[in-house]
């Protein structure tokens, strides 16, 4: 099918697709109303072709909803036909093990027509602040006490809403106007993105099936080689963390053959009682992405770099938990696969993994009580530790990786909150040390001007098992949580008090390498 | 203009020069510029192209990219940082967002001022600007006798909600200023009183960083001028498109930081007055970076962020936050000496890598042996080898050919024709694709622009980019070499203000948002008055950041005089917003944020340059790659040759010393009174682009 693309043709085609999605999330991020789209980025826009295979996505994204999003949509067409898909239909839903993993992200997907004939599909997933039930915790037993499951839904019907649909989530979130406002900017990101591939299809004369399959081809082959240059061979590693009751224990094994590769997570934890389970499409996602990073980190992401690449993870598993498995702080082990893939490659690629992150998982912090006014408020904040060590330089302090979400700034937050942040400030020497030290993590400390108690709730990790270093590197510091002098565990739900504060020191990175002086060289 | 005006542009290579004489009559001068000195070749130039005695001369104009130079390469002065108590990692911590997902080994921009540097003021103020802790006296005299121990020589102060309330900035500085007489001070709550402290400490930081340097290059300037009986006005051209006073200047040189790319937008604004054109878009051209800008109704385009000395090349996140009002520069890394390969994908790029002036594009023949899209353009037979920069240097096309075979047609399996194609049209699309983005986003369609181009590589790439994106009328004013230059001479005075005043729509009393404009309107002709503008043939314009309650990022509306009510003022944002976003919330309270007004003198009109005596206009044929037909014969003629009424029809070529208009399609051509080429494309002229698999392939 490639044969009629060459160098230049293709290069000219594909770039104008990502600048297409690049606009998507431009839209998305500029009409939202949530600070979690808006200032943290918490949200990622993809195109898929007709065969709900990805073709491009937005550059700024959070590597988990990339991942997320294809399987979504495949999903979603096996309750709702394809062939039933009419334009001006858009389809939603928040279902932990059809969208990203938990409740709190609402995936939109809307087919796009050439005239009769579904040619695409253009979907975003994003944070929205509340969908009801337990908010954002570990705390929860199942689904469905965490929360609001919207089923997979006609959310508009040829350009109608569907007010049914909306009504249920009115109905049962705590911030109606700013969830549906969200959800209505990611439709309005969907239909500006479909008009500009409209316009791009007519003006090139294009098959857009055949474009994305010239694209998928192309990624594919260059993941092969990528591969191929790997010697065969199976490679294990564990990481073990703090989880919710007890440690989780992640066991993966990296097997290469030839020019593909085969992740089995056989041996990881069963499933855990409360909300920290990974369904499997987030497991997958963030698996291919630590891979992605060591493979082939130049060619944007497409179906076409999944297909060489594998992934098995045993059902009941806290990486593959059955239903109705609670799953909102599902980041807390998800965070951790791109670690985890990385201290399998370290033997075979030492030049090109970095340590574990202090980083991995992001932690989210959640607010929710009345401001000095008596207002009801929900605020939720992430904050990063520090990144493991890289070949040959040390890793990044207070960044969001894996994830990829900006902080919110002091002056924000405290201009919509009754939040005073008294310091947020890098904690040096926690990153782990190592011939390239792990980058450091940072303490925030909040303070509370509410008039009454603010039920809080840190999602963090890290705090009993630090970041592992590789190659001799020395572990990172681990994590804390204190309020008003009183320590935490890494999960913890609590009460605030007026005038009360909490401290945040998130984990340091592992080091890479022995440190100096250890070198036996 | 009454009396004689100069304008120059201290370039990275050249600094140019344009005089106007009292008759209105044009010169045009360049020479070297002295980097470690730019004001040496100022002085210089000024002594040739008018005299050493300056009496005669009325104003003088300058723009420079002294300021982001100083940034990108480090050589500002030792500079501190005060940050609230608490707070003093913020510039290392930043954002914490990743600028690429993939690169695990990508760097942070490092701040221009290192930590140990950064000293914490104990005070606090609160989002409402409230004081919670008042300035501590103690730490205050302790980060003055740090600084005394120190190199430091310009301190920037950017304290929490400083945007809301700047009392405790300007009690700091008035204490440091007591203790250390001479030290330049920054103060967010002046530089960039807007919220979010990461992107305001940037900014504020970069002011002080560049200060000490900015304030030797004018302050030394000014002293020449004196010296030489010099009695008018000294103005700058800042980076929002107006000219400053050199002295504000001095105070907020960030202001400067896009003030050469600024010149030639309002030289491209400028035709588009002359000629009434409503939409344009300016395209600039030159050796490592293409440069494009909207005009709309003779006006450039206004933003209010951008980003400086990007740790990857165009890579957006990976510079130094800047917010400050500024022209609205899409910029890209594609020039004349943008490097061509193949990559890991068995893909083409063209750039953003450089080859720059040295060793500069293969056919050079300096060293360069990494193909460029020059070398395209020579082997497409764009460029004449012996009449480049009017016959200066002499380009080697088997150098040329061999680059490409080697680098791009081998390795990516393609002909040297396909190859060479290839560059031209991909590095064409990269630029129309960020235009197409800008404009598309901003509800408009490109096709209703005209394409204003120059720059050394503009005229040579206007009509692929034109093609690209549906253009059909394509302007190449006279002097391409020297075009910032005239933007100068043709820039009005002008000032741009703002007050953060957030206000819910329909509540308050709308006399309010007259006092505000009122008071703004007193301060800026105050402002224009200390630059030598009177009250007369002031125009204003006033805009408005405006949002839906809850969201965190404003639209700017522009509000005409009849705005003069909350509901007008409702009607203006519903207008902007679908045309933006193509729907409305109806039921969302609307809320007014930051209030803007700009005041701008009378432009003054430019003279044309006098044209010397030329000979046949037709220099003979070249063959030159045309899509879909191969190699052909096409006219060559001599731009100094044609006059105001010559009509020509491409494809052909013209060319000036600096640069070459090539039209490798149909149109018509015309020269009109101000010695502008104009193009007109046919109106299906888009498509015609090759690249597209569709099309015959010229191999």
């Amino acid at each position: 099918m490639s044969i009629r693309f060459d160098a230049v043709s293709l290069e000219i085609a594909w770039k104008r697709l990502i600048s297409i999605v690049d606009q998507m999330a431009a839209t998305l991020k500029r009409t939202s109303f949530s600070p979690l789209v808006r200032e943290g980025n918490d949200f990622s826009c993809i195109l898929l072709g007709a065969d709900a295979s990805s073709a491009v996505q937005s550059t700024l994204s959070t590597p988990s909803f990339l991942g997320t999003l294809p399987y979504t949509v495949e999903q979603m067409l096996r309750q709702i036909p394809r062939e039933t898909l009419v334009p001006g239909d858009v389809l939603a839903t928040n279902d932990p093990w059809i969208g990203t993993g938990h409740l709190l992200d609402v995936s939109v997907a809307t087919p796009i027509f050439q005239g009769e004939r579904l040619i695409a599909f253009f979907a975003n997933a994003a944070h929205v602040p509340d969908i009801g039930g337990i908010g954002f915790a570990a705390t929860g037993s199942d689904v469905q006490e965490e929360g609001l499951l919207i089923p997979v839904s006609r959310l508009y019907r040829r350009g109608e809403r569907n007010e049914d649909v909306a009504n249920f989530i009115r109905y049962n979130v705590r911030v109606p106007d700013v969830v549906l406002g969200d959800i209505e900017a990611q439709v309005a990101a969907n239909h500006s993105a479909g008009r500009l591939l409209g316009e791009f299809l007519a003006e090139s004369g294009l098959d857009l099936g055949e474009l994305i399959a010239a694209i998928q081809d192309r990624s594919e082959r260059a993941l092969r080689a990528a591969i191929q240059a790997l010697p065969d061979g199976v490679y294990p590693s564990e990481l073990t963390s703090d989880g919710y009751d007890g440690p989780v224990t992640l066991r993966c094994r990296v097997r290469v053959a030839g020019d593909a590769l085969e992740v089995d997570f056989a041996g990881s934890s069963p499933q855990s009682p409360r909300g920290i389970n990974s369904v499997f499409g987030y497991t997958q996602s963030y698996t291919t992405y630590g891979l992605k990073c060591v493979l082939d980190s130049l060619t944007p992401n497409n179906a076409g770099c999944l297909r060489p690449i594998r992934i098995t993870a045993p059902a009941g598993s806290i990486l593959n938990p059955r239903w109705p498995a609670a799953t909102l702080a599902r980041h807390v082990v998800g965070n951790l696969l791109p670690s985890v893939v990385f201290a399998a490659l370290a033997p075979i690629c030492p030049d090109r993994v970095i340590a574990d992150s202090g980083s991995a998982p992001i932690w989210p912090v959640r607010f929710d009580g009345a401001d000095a006014e008596g207002r009801a408020f929900t605020l939720t904040l992430q904050y990063s530790g520090g990144q493991g060590g890289r070949p040959g330089k040390p890793g990044l302090s207070a960044v969001s990786f894996p994830a990829n979400a900006s902080n919110t700034p002091v002056e924000v937050l405290e201009s919509i909150s009754p939040l005073s942040v008294l310091e947020k400030a890098l904690i040096p020497g926690s990153g782990g040390a190592g011939r390239f030290r792990g980058g450091d993590g940072q303490r925030v400390t909040i303070r509370s001007g509410a008039a009454g108690p603010l039920k809080v709730s840190v999602l963090g990790e890290r705090v009993r098992y630090p970041a592992m270093g590789s190659m001799g590197g020395s572990p990172g510091r681990p994590g804390f949580v204190r309020v008003d002098g009183t320590t935490y565990p890494s999960k913890a739900v609590f009460t605030l008090p007026p005038g009360g504060t909490l401290v945040l020191e998130t984990p340091g990175g592992g080091g890479l390498g022995p440190p100096s002086g250890e070198d036996g060289s | 203009m009454s009396g004689i005006g100069v304008a120059f542009d201290t370039g990275g290579t050249f600094t140019d020069f344009v005089l106007q004489d009292e008759q209105g009559e044009i010169r045009i001068w360049k020479r070297l510029s002295t980097p470690d000195a730019p004001s040496e070749a100022v002085v210089a130039g000024l002594s040739e192209v008018w005299a050493d005695d300056l009496s005669g001369v009325s104003l003088i104009l300058g723009s420079t990219t002294l300021v982001s130079n100083c940034v990108i390469e480090r050589k500002g002065a030792p500079a501190a940082l005060v940050a609230t108590a608490g707070h003093a990692d913020l510039l290392e911590i930043g954002r914490e967002i990743r600028y690429d997902l993939y690169d695990l080994l990508i760097d942070r921009p490092v701040p221009l001022v290192p930590r140990r540097w950064v000293f914490e003021a104990r005070e606090r103020i609160d989002a409402a600007g409230a004081v919670v802790v008042p300035l501590d006296g103690a730490s205050i005299e302790a980060i003055a006798d740090a600084i005394g121990r120190s190199p430091i020589r310009s301190v920037a102060v950017c304290l929490l909600h400083a945007y809301r309330e700047p009392r405790h900035e300007q009690a700091l500085a008035r204490a440091l200023a007591a203790r250390h007489p001479g030290l330049c001070l920054s103060l967010s709550s002046e530089v960039a009183p807007e919220i979010r402290e990461y992107e305001r400490a940037s900014t504020t930081v970069i002011n002080a960083y560049v200060q000490p340097v900015i304030q030797g290059y004018a302050g030394g300037l000014r002293e020449v001028f004196g010296r030489r009986q010099f009695g008018g006005n000294f103005l700058m051209m800042a980076s929002h498109g107006g000219l400053v006073d050199s002295r504000t200047a001095e105070r907020f040189p960030v202001r400067l930081l896009e003030s050469g790319p600024a010149a030639g937008a309002l030289a491209a604004a400028h035709v588009a007055r002359e000629t009434g054109r409503r939409r344009v878009l300016s395209f600039d051209m030159g050796g490592t970076t293409a440069k494009l800008c909207l005009v709309m109704d003779g006006r450039a385009s206004l933003g209010s962020e951008a980003e400086v000395a990007q740790v990857y090349r165009f890579k957006r996140g990976s510079g130094l936050p800047v917010k400050q009002p500024m022209l609205e520069m899409i910029e890209i890394g594609a020039g004349g000496g943008s490097i061509a390969a193949i990559n890991h994908l068995g893909l083409l790029q063209v750039g953003p890598e450089s080859a720059g002036a040295a060793p500069g594009p293969a056919c050079y023949a300096l060293g360069g042996e990494q193909p460029t899209v020059t070398d395209a353009d020579l082997v497409l037979g764009y460029l004449d080898t012996d009449y480049f920069l009017g016959g200066r240097m002499k380009l080697d096309g088997a150098r040329a050919a061999v680059a490409l075979m080697d680098h791009v047609a081998r390795p990516g399996d393609l002909t040297l024709e396909r190859a060479v194609w290839g560059i031209h049209d991909l590095v064409n699309e990269n630029m129309a694709a960020a235009a197409r983005v800008h404009i598309v986003e901003r509800g408009l369609d490109p096709r209703a622009f005209d394409l204003v181009a120059f720059g050394g590589a503009g005229p040579v790439h206007a009509y692929g980019v034109a093609t690209r994106l549906g253009i059909t009328r394509i302007v190449v004013p006279p002097l391409a070499g020297v075009f910032s230059s005239l933007g100068l001479l043709a820039a009005p005075l002008s000032v741009d203000l703002s007050r953060s005043h957030p206000m819910t729509l329909g509540q308050g009393r709308w006399s309010d948002v007259d006092a505000l404009f009122a008071a703004m309107r007193h301060d800026g002709l105050a402002r224009l008055a200390v630059a030598g503008a009177g009250e007369e043939g002031v125009t204003a314009h006033r805009r408005v950041d405006m949002r839906y309650a809850g969201q965190g990022f404003e639209i700017t509306v522009e509000i005409g005089p009849d705005v003069r009510s909350w509901d007008a003022l409702g009607d203006a944002f519903d207008a902007v917003y679908r045309t933006l976003f193509g729907r409305t919330m109806p039921d969302a309270r609307v809320e007014a944020v930051t209030w803007r007004l700009g005041l701008s003198g009378p432009a003054r009109a430019v003279g044309l340059p006098r044209w010397k005596e030329a000979g046949p206009a037709k220099k003979g044929d070249r063959a030159i790659w045309v899509p879909d037909r191969g190699r052909v014969p096409v006219p060559v003629y001599d731009r100094y040759a044609l006059r105001p009424g010559a009509r020509l029809a491409g494809p052909a070529v013209v060319e000036e010393a600096e640069s070459t208009v090539v039209a490798w399609g149909p149109c018509a051509i015309s020269v009109d009174e101000r010695l502008d080429l104009t193009l007109e494309l046919p109106v299906d002229g888009r498509g015609a682009a090759a690249g597209e698999p569709s099309k015959k392939n010229p191999d």
